[in-house]
């Protein structure tokens, strides 16, 4: 009975309007980032990619973590605080059970707000205008990433030579330096060409350096101080180029580029409706998966599952609340603490090299409810946050860990809560 | 005055089963003495807590109501360790001193809250905050939130929580404050009903006159020790030894004068400068002087018009004891 009216009181107390917004604004996050990107670019997007990018980054890497962080710690800091907490203490129910029945209040909150703005997410990805799929090359769907840069390096056939003359001057210049050389010769001379037809045009007096060309030495001049990125940075930006001829280029398709493919039917009746946008895309992607079945994956139904999210949620906030909780029994600022755990410590950690990963509990969640990779030319900062899945640990282990953690932080925390005193010292009586 | 100059304190109307027991009990915040050293044992009625503020009293009764640990020596209650023991908060009420509470709530939805906390049982809860509501006087307000409350209707809340579960031992740190008047007298009322009823009621304060009118059992507290315990005239017995001061307005003030200073008890006899007619007498015994005084004043015919020692007033026995007077 008595556990039920602090239950409630404590659950009432979460729901107070200045929180209200607050939790309503967050919530709405995810779903509001979608429906932008989907009207930003109504050509690229990708529900499924979106999903999993939105809910690794923004529900499981930000508005679980953040809420967990405040009502963990605000379970009992609060009335600390306040002081109110003399009346919890002072009543003949065990503390562990006051802490324990506040905590599952807290508990609630968190998993009702996260599965909340997980719906919405997800009603805004594929609900909201239909469910999109692009079919832009991922990261994932090259099988053989050394082998594709070889092609694009020192193409032999039509299409790799095809697909090397598209690339941007700046990804061209770290995949085949000597391609990139030989394109900035050309474009050299022609410009010289040029120019020399202006100026005869207009004065017969000798050429002389004009502004736009040191414009442009300088720009080059500028790009070539800059130090070679990582390799993995160079594939994702060959991918990232190919995506852009696949959307792009309506030429894609010649006879004599894909002479001797076999061609399924679908891409034959595609190609005689001369597609543009989506459908062109995918008229490129279903060419180059058939021209190079070696290298590039048969676009798989991407992964979303709701369902997962919604059951591994509630397990990210209770281990999650736990290790909060633990922290406000045991310091006196526990939010800062907290605060600095939640998106200093989870946020790098599960981004370190192997074992390092493995001090957090990010890297585990993530184990279990995995988000694929998002597609190569996603935004980097997104692409890093969101990290790469962990095929090293298996779900056991996760499930193990996870439970352990929820066990020893909760018990560290009822047990302490039980022998500590929370009486602020008396400044003056 | 030195406190250690007081003699051991003495248990005369301590009831013989003490309800709270303090044995060599003190209590530091790191390098800050809270209490020092405290033994006392409380009973049943209305006992006061007095001193100034930062003498102690809070920290006293968090010890009493198992908030916090003493450092060294023991503190029970009804036979038990407070800290944390829900056997002892079945039977304890405690009215804290904060004005904090909880600002969204309703009085009426906080007293329930903590009156189904402290276990009284659903189907009687209803019927039991309101009652302890209108034994407060909080009716009228007990469905507004406590955000908007004035001390005083706070205070009174804060003692409806604590008396819900109509417990044996009711601590209240400083209950007076913010109230009345008629809030003092009514809480007062609360206080001797309890008292009435063989409770064993503690109340804090600093202000001399509010515990005056309410009880003679007091223990007196400075920087963190007990100066004394017992009864007001106990206590003043306490500082017998040193000069008591008594103030006779009589007719003939030499010839009382006179026959005072016959009297062996009698320290000094002083004319009062402002007060023609008056005359202070300091005496070691007031006990007897008391005793004796009537006979002398009948078998000479003096006519006395007042009588009255300043040093039966709580606060100057306070003020005397912590060496301020």
């Amino acid at each position: 009975m008595s556990d039920l009216t602090l239950f409630k009181m404590a659950l009432r107390d979460l729901v107070r309007a200045k929180r209200l917004i607050i939790a309503a604004i967050l919530v709405a996050i995810p779903a509001l980032i979608t429906i932008l990107w989907r009207m930003a670019s109504p050509e690229e997007f990708d529900s499924y990619d979106t999903y999993n990018t939105l809910s690794a980054v923004l529900v499981y890497g930000f508005l679980l973590i953040l809420l967990s962080v405040i009502f963990g710690t605000g379970v009992i800091s609060q009335e600390i605080e306040q002081k109110t907490i003399v009346y919890m203490l002072t009543r003949p129910v065990p503390r562990w059970r006051i802490a324990l029945v506040k905590f599952a209040a807290a508990f609630v909150g968190i998993v009702l707000t996260v599965w909340l703005a997980t719906i919405l997410l997800a009603f805004a990805a594929f609900g909201v205008g239909g469910h999109e799929e692009s079919a832009a090359l991922r990261f994932s769907d090259v099988r053989d990433t050394s082998q594709l840069m070889q092609r694009l390096r020192e193409p032999q056939d039509e299409l790799s030579k095809h697909l090397q003359s598209r690339l941007q001057d700046n990804t061209l210049r770290w995949i085949a330096p000597d391609a990139w050389q030989k394109r900035r010769e050309e474009e050299a001379k022609s410009e010289r060409k040029l120019d020399a037809a202006t100026t005869s045009a207009t004065s017969p007096s000798p050429p002389l350096p004009s502004p736009p060309r040191a414009g442009r030495r300088d720009r080059i001049g500028r790009r070539v101080r800059g130090s070679r990125p990582s390799d993995d940075r160079v594939e994702r930006l060959a991918i990232s180029g190919i995506n852009d001829t696949l959307r792009n280029d309506q030429g894609f398709f010649r006879a004599e580029r894909f002479n001797g493919v076999e061609l399924t039917p679908e891409t034959k009746s595609l190609i005689n409706k001369r597609p543009s946008g989506r459908e062109l895309t995918r008229l490129n992607r279903l060419l180059i998966e058939q021209a190079w079945p070696d290298l590039i994956v048969h676009r798989a139904q991407p992964t979303f599952n709701l369902g997962k999210d919604l059951a591994i949620l509630p397990f990210g906030a209770l281990a999650y609340g736990a290790v909060f909780l633990f922290m406000a029994t045991l310091l006196h600022r526990p939010l800062m603490y907290g605060l600095v755990f939640a998106f200093g410590w989870e946020a790098w950690v599960p981004n370190l090299p192997d074992k390092f990963q493995m001090v957090s509990i990010m890297t585990y969640l993530r184990t279990l409810a995995p988000h694929p990779r998002p597609s190569a030319e996603s935004v980097d900062i997104i692409q890093f946050l969101s990290g790469s899945n962990q095929q090293t640990i298996s779900t056991t282990v996760a499930t193990t860990v996870l439970v352990s953690v929820i066990v020893v932080a909760l018990g560290m925390a009822l047990l302490l809560f039980t022998n500590r005193e929370y009486v602020p010292r008396e400044d003056s009586e | 005055m030195t406190t250690s100059a007081l003699p051991p304190v003495t248990t005369a109307r301590i009831a013989a089963q003490p309800m709270i027991a303090l044995e060599h009990t003190s209590r530091w915040y790191g390098q800050v003495i809270g209490i020092n050293d405290v033994s006392c044992w409380i009973g049943a009625g209305i006992t006061a807590l007095l001193g100034p503020n930062g003498a102690g009293k809070s920290t006293m009764l968090k010890l009493i109501t198992g908030q916090l640990k003493p450092t060294t020596g023991h503190v029970s209650v009804l036979g038990l360790e407070p800290f944390a023991n829900t056997n002892v908060f079945r039977r304890l009420g405690y009215c804290p001193e904060i004005e904090n509470s909880y600002d969204d709530m309703s009085g009426r939805d906080f007293v329930t809250l903590l009156g189904s906390m402290a276990g009284i049982p659903a189907n009687r809860l209803r019927t039991r905050v309101s009652e302890v509501i209108e034994q407060v006087g909080m009716t009228a307000n007990s469905d507004r939130k406590i955000g908007g409350y004035s001390k005083g209707m706070r205070q009174r809340v804060k003692v409806a929580q604590a008396i819900i579960h109509d417990p044996d031992v009711l601590i209240l740190d400083e209950p007076f404050n913010g109230l009345d008047p008629l809030g003092r007298r009514e809480m007062s009322a609360v206080l001797h009903h309890m008292a009435d009823l063989g409770k064993c009621v503690v109340v804090s304060s600093h202000i001399l006159y509010e515990v005056e009118q309410m009880t003679h059992n007091i223990l007196l507290m400075n920087r963190g020790r007990l100066l004394a315990q017992g009864d007001v005239f106990h206590i003043r017995s306490l500082i017998d030894q040193h000069p008591h001061r008594i103030a006779i307005t009589t007719t003939d003030s030499r010839g009382l004068a006179r026959r005072m200073l016959d009297l062996p008890y009698v320290l000094s006899v002083r004319f009062d400068p402002l007060r023609p007619g008056t005359l202070e007498i300091e005496t070691h015994s007031p006990e007897l002087f008391y005793t004796q005084f009537p006979e002398i004043v009948l078998d000479h015919g003096f006519v006395v018009s007042s009588f009255e020692s300043p040093d039966n007033n709580l606060e100057s026995v306070f003020r005397y004891l912590v060496g301020a007077g």
